[in-house]
């Protein structure tokens, strides 16, 4: 059997491509599997364990190409038919694209298997995405999108991957290794802290005096520690600036080194890097500043027991493109020396009361969360001192409803509410700490009886489109039935509890408006609607199973 | 054209068109491969290198010697050529020399074609570009133009490619953009076949 994986974005995404690479060597070893990455990130291949065969994409040079006038287009033509001919004589039983742009989609067309997993464009033109987690993956794309789920476990379940240990796995290299003792040998501290300051886009990372703030509080508050601080050559400048006349300890190094130094060290401190992602193929602990665009409920450090810490202003996390629109970065200026030090602090001691104390003290400034991967391998960010609410408990609840619906569980004989429910279960207990049971009944009571509420509005809703049936001759009752729709998908955004369901009706009437058809467009709607339907009867499920968990206890 | 060539002091040759010396005297060598250490990511992937200069061959000689490219020369000056073939012929068996032809023609030649309807990249000899740089930037403006009937007859080794181009509804004279091609492919709604996917993906990449 012979597997392509393509995944044309970034360093850190082929990094988490790495998670579905093991999981598919796994669940096929004896398959070939092959990856199509960006050229411009080929030297990671090396590190990257279970790929017998590295595809490159020249992005970057056939868009030169492209874009010259003194080049001939016929030239990139080229450069991507030799590619795709090279890829079809492959001849793959799968391919599975983990990227969830056009251009991959028209590129999987191209490669052509029958068995595609991702996004792909037909021969009419139309992208399909093959599996409902990748609609999913779609239909929250937005930053902040409510509590989704990672793209790691997203990649899996499109994939249709079913193992729940979807850890991340390199290779170290001999230059790693030596590069490490080298650099290490010199420090006579057993315990040491690495900061990784830069990221790919400026305002996902705090500013180089705070860096240094940090850096020095960190070297103050934490005798016996060396810090060091991590980048690459053409990061020198910047590592320099920061480490002059402190005792912070410069290293520049390539990938492979780092990986080798993050292997050897007790604790990184980043922002949304690749070094992350590397990191969590290691047992370093980790701490992640999350600010800017970086959306660690998609990104976040693929790991068990990592730190995140987010500078909580409403306009965080922001949109990928364009610069911070803010008068100043508000969600940096959240973020203080001292705060980050005694969070170190705490995980360097893993004080679990420490960081729940420093959670709530700081709630006002920054949401202190702990990463989690449940039994069935799902990853979440646990938040520390989150205030206990019908709002909070359904966000978790919705995520899991989400994950059952996806799965199909609901058209099985035997559903898996009962493991997930418990899961869920686990994890608010996780949550809320403190709670008594009677607190939990009684909140859940309250939601079950709002969510009962919007079942019958949906049910309703649903009924009335099958009068619509056989009545599309009357134009006016169908624009009626879409304006009271509309404002029913508004009212459920604007809702503590049913934004996830608002947005997915509002991108189901934003498709049907640009259907003309009466008939397309009654089936858009009948399938959305049953969608949510059937999502908050699962939901009421999972509510009744808290229920009699917590009515148990007590 | 005035044409000398000069020992320089290993006893290799740098011919002096026109005045201009073509080389280094000092060590042409280790001039060709800065040159090409510069230039190699570029030109090293390609199918098709396609040089305009021959100067005194050492920079062809260190493509040559770092991996065996299939190279098509361009030169303006065709005693320059017969020069260097005389000088160099084990060189010359290895490349194909293109001489003497008048710009507008060059992308007639099927070496040219050839070379055109694969991956290729341009590499410029610099010292040549100084001395006939009208020449060769006539010929790159020819090789690079992007009217469609152009494009046409450049796809002629690629059947497929040349079949797609005709079925599209574009005037002929008309300056070929990507996003053109999209509107024309939906106008037609023939479908996606292999090259309409093709077209599509380079879509994509247009920022």
């Amino acid at each position: 059997m012979k597997i392509l994986v393509i995944s044309l974005l970034r360093l850190g995404d082929i990094l988490l491509a790495t998670s579905v690479l093991r999981s598919l060597r796994r669940a096929n070893p004896k398959s070939e599997i092959h990856i199509l990455i960006n050229g411009q990130f080929q030297s990671v291949a090396q590190m990257i364990p279970f790929v017998d065969k590295v595809y490159a994409f020249d992005r970057d040079g056939i868009q030169r190409i492209i874009g010259a006038t003194d080049r001939n287009l016929l030239e990139a033509y080229f450069r991507i038919e030799d590619l795709v001919e090279q890829m079809q004589s492959e001849k793959y039983d799968q391919v599975v694209n983990l990227t969830h742009n056009r251009l991959s989609g028209w590129l999987t067309a191209l490669i052509g298997c029958g068995d595609t997993r991702g996004v792909v464009f037909g021969s009419n033109g139309k992208l399909t995405a093959g599996s409902g987690w990748f609609d999913y993956l779609n239909d929250f794309i937005e930053p902040g999108s409510g509590n989704v789920f990672h793209f790691v476990d997203v990649f899996h379940y499109g994939a249709g991957l079913q193992n729940s240990d979807r850890r991340i796995e390199l290779y170290e290299t001999q230059n790693g290794i030596e590069f490490a003792r080298q650099t290490l040998s010199n420090s006579m501290l057993q315990k040491r802290i690495l900061i990784q300051p830069c990221t790919s886009e400026t305002k996902k990372t705090l500013n180089p005096q705070k860096w240094r703030e940090i850096g020095t509080t960190i070297a103050q508050s934490e005798p016996g520690v060396s810090v060091y601080v991590l980048g690459s050559p053409s990061e020198k400048n910047i590592i320099d600036q920061i480490c002059s006349s402190t005792p912070l300890l410069p290293v520049i190094c390539d990938l492979e080194q780092a990986y080798s130094l993050l292997n050897n060290c007790n604790l990184l401190v980043t922002c949304d890097t690749s070094i992350k992602h590397l990191a969590t193929a290691t047992k370093i602990k980790i701490l992640e500043i999350s600010i800017g665009s970086s959306e660690y409920k998609k990104t976040g450090a693929y790991i068990q027991g990592a730190v995140i810490l987010q500078g909580l202003v409403p306009c965080a996390p922001c949109n990928h493109r364009g610069p911070c629109t803010q008068s100043s970065h508000l969600c940096s200026e959240k973020i203080s020396s001292e705060m980050v030090a005694m969070v170190c602090g705490a995980m360097m001691r893993q004080d679990e009361g420490a960081l729940r104390m420093l959670a709530h003290e700081y709630q006002e400034d920054i949401a202190l969360l702990r990463t989690h991967i449940n039994f069935s391998g799902d990853w979440a960010a646990v938040p520390l001192g989150q205030e206990f609410s019908a709002k909070a408990i359904n966000s978790w609840v919705d995520r899991v409803s989400f994950k059952l619906y996806l799965q199909k569980e609901h058209e099985k004989s035997i559903g898996e509410y009962g493991s997930e429910g418990i899961e869920l279960k686990k994890l608010l207990e996780n949550i809320f700490p403190d709670r008594s049971s009677q607190d939990w009944v009684t909140e859940l009571k309250s939601l079950e009886r709002d969510v009962i509420w919007f079942e019958s509005r949906v049910e309703s809703f649903l009924s009335k489109l099958k009068g619509l049936l056989g009545e599309f001759h009357d134009v006016s009752r169908l624009q009626q039935y879409m304006e009271e729709l509309e404002i029913f998908c508004l009212e459920a955004r604007r809702s503590k509890l049913f934004e996830s369901y608002g947005r997915q009706l509002f991108l189901s009437l934003q498709d049907t408006n640009q259907n003309s058809g009466a008939f397309q467009t009654v089936k858009k709607l009948r399938e959305r609607l049953s969608h949510a339907h059937q999502r908050a009867r699962i939901e009421l499920k999972l509510i009744h199973g808290l229920q009699t968990g917590f009515t148990e206890a007590l | 054209m005035d044409l000398e060539f000069l020992k320089c002091k290993d006893n290799q040759w740098v011919p002096i068109v026109n005045g201009t010396l073509l080389h280094s005297t000092v060590d042409p060598y280790k001039e060709a491969r800065d040159l090409i250490d510069l230039e190699w990511d570029r030109i090293s992937t390609v199918q098709t290198l396609i040089v305009f200069g021959i100067g005194g061959g050492y920079h062809i000689e260190e493509i040559l010697s770092r991996k065996s490219l299939n190279i098509v020369v361009v030169e303006a000056e065709k005693d320059l050529a017969q020069a260097m073939a005389e000088k160099k012929p084990e060189l010359f068996k290895k490349i194909e020399v293109l001489s003497g032809f008048p710009p507008a023609q060059i992308y007639l030649e099927s070496k040219i074609i050839s070379a055109l309807s694969s991956s290729y990249a341009i590499l410029l000899h610099p010292a040549s570009m100084r001395v006939s740089s009208y020449y060769y930037n006539a010929v790159s403006q020819v090789l690079n133009q992007r009217t469609l009937v152009r494009l046409r007859e450049l796809s002629q080794g690629n059947p497929n490619l040349n079949r797609f181009l005709k079925s599209l509804n574009i005037s002929e004279d008309q300056i070929l953009t990507l996003p053109m091609v999209e509107e024309a492919m939906a106008r037609q709604g023939s479908g996606f076949d292999r090259e309409g996917l093709i077209w599509m993906t380079m879509r994509e990449l247009v920022v």
